[in-house]
């Protein structure tokens, strides 16, 4: 009898722990700390976290399969690592979604699908001008200590105050209409669909699971270890709906700062590993660090920061959301992968690159302690910035 | 139930798109009335939380049925 007991006992605490993981968002800091350890994990690993690189593999092979580009064939998606965290991140926020009770395919306005497209065909130009989204370019930039971190974000909160000045113009003139496309609510399959859901959450785990041993059996173990990483990724991503979009737009928005301090959080922890494994691995000191400060990052920022908000997702969102189900988003990502691979075709062949700018390794010019005193410093004057602008709202638009 | 003078429909419009059109209609109501916003976007629920916290709008009630959020708010000043 006190067996069953316990065993009764012990269902409920771990429906306690689903409903607390899966029934509830979790706090943006969580997620931040979260993603910044992955990050340092994916750097030992095998590469910083960005979207681009597997972005712009899946263009490669798009343009070669319709005839566009000849040559020698790209990595496959599936080898190419930067293609392995995007599918992992993809299949992780699926998952997590479909765990939740919150996967569902949402259809978006035609106005909206069609600024989905064109902020994914901007993501994909200032991606590539800045060799990184923001989260390459930025995010694990930064956390390289490179410089040209410092001039995306710059970049990226121009562009994400101009994007916001677009959207808002569009909702005074009342154009950004709902059409009503969704269906309402209450119809036949849906309680079925919400019972099957989280088995179907857990068919996709496992299928993540089959993937990296299937990785491992081929004698790739490294890249199945890859994609456990990127459905980590995604699992925190959507569960903590860290949004770097949020982080840039809504101090000019409601004043909100629980974004931005989140990605502030995510930025420590990633610093902080980062610098650990530079400092005493030499030969790894330089790794991440692109020759885009700052013209490349800074333009390449500020493009992407206007794409971002119109798209409604960055580099990681846009796939994560797209894990969710909404069709705008799937949009995006599809601008975001033809501009990417276009565009870097057409810097390739143009002779721009080297103005992009120079590669500027901070403890180089500043040595290491000062490096991160620096680094350190702006972030804590970013928190500050944020947090008095929340409390006063002046740069708030409401 | 609450008296809804007002209704917004956002369904499948992303963030921040509701917030936006939230913060527009709600400007042009009268102190007291009852906006009723109805969405789609999962993220809705926090940016809602946040939007009445900084503008010190009355968030009545907030409903999810089966993927469609619905949220009530007073108009306070």
């Amino acid at each position: 009898m006190s067996e069953l007991g316990n065993s009764a006992t012990l269902a409920g605490s771990l429906r306690e722990e689903y409903r607390k993981l899966f029934g509830e968002h979790w706090p943006p800091w969580v997620g931040g700390v979260l993603l910044g350890l992955i990050n340092v994990f994916l750097f030992i690993y095998a590469q910083p976290w960005t979207s681009l690189d597997g972005v712009l593999n899946w263009g490669d092979w798009f343009f070669r399969l319709v005839g566009l580009y000849g040559g020698q064939a790209p990595l496959s998606p599936l080898l190419r690592t930067g293609s392995i965290i995007n599918l992992g991140l993809l299949f992780g926020a699926i998952a997590a979604a479909l765990l939740a009770r919150e996967f569902a395919v949402r259809m978006a306005p035609l106005r909206e699908l069609v600024k989905g497209f064109i902020g994914g065909v901007l993501m994909g130009v200032g991606a590539t001008l800045a060799r990184g989204c923001n989260i390459g370019g930025f995010f694990s930039s930064i956390s390289a200590l490179s410089l040209s971190g410092f001039a995306m974000m710059l970049g990226l909160g121009i562009g994400a105050y101009l994007g916001l000045r677009y959207l808002l113009w569009e909702v005074e003139r009342g154009v950004a209409q709902s059409d009503g496309s969704v269906p309402a609510t209450g119809n036949e399959g849906e309680s079925t669909w919400r019972a099957i859901q989280p088995f179907l959450g857990i068919v996709f785990i496992l299928l993540a699971l089959a993937g990296a041993f299937i990785y491992d059996g081929v004698g790739y173990a490294q890249r199945g270890g890859i994609l456990l990483l990127g459905v980590t990724l995604g699992i925190v991503n959507q569960r903590s709906r860290l949004c770097f979009v949020q982080a840039f737009r809504e101090p000019f928005m409601t004043g909100d700062s629980v974004m931005t301090k989140g990605v502030i959080v995510a930025l420590v922890v990633s610093v902080i590993g980062f610098a650990i494994l530079k400092w005493t691995i030499m030969e790894r000191a330089e790794e991440f660090v692109r020759p885009t400060f700052w013209q490349g990052s800074l333009i390449g920022g500020l493009v992407f920061g206007i794409g971002m908000v119109m798209a409604g997702g960055c580099g990681a969102g846009t796939i994560w959301r797209a894990g969710e189900g909404h069709v705008k988003l799937w949009i995006a990502l599809f601008g975001y992968i033809l501009s990417a691979s276009l565009f870097r075709a057409f810097l390739q062949s143009s002779g721009l690159i080297p103005k992009l700018g120079k590669a500027i390794f901070l403890p180089e010019v500043l040595g290491w302690e000062f490096t991160l005193i620096v680094v350190f410093g702006v972030l804590l004057l970013w928190y500050l910035a944020v947090t008095w602008n929340e409390a006063t709202g002046k740069f708030t638009a409401m | 139930m609450v008296n809804v003078d007002k209704t917004l429909d956002c369904r499948g419009l992303l963030c921040p798109m509701p917030i936006l059109k939230t913060n527009s209609v709600i400007k042009k109501m009268k102190i007291g009335q009852v906006l009723e916003m109805v969405a789609t976007d999962p993220g809705s629920k926090a940016d809602m939380k946040a939007w009445t916290k900084r503008t010190k709008q009355e968030l009545l009630e907030m409903e999810e049925v089966s993927g469609l959020f619905k949220f009530y708010v007073r108009k306070t000043k």
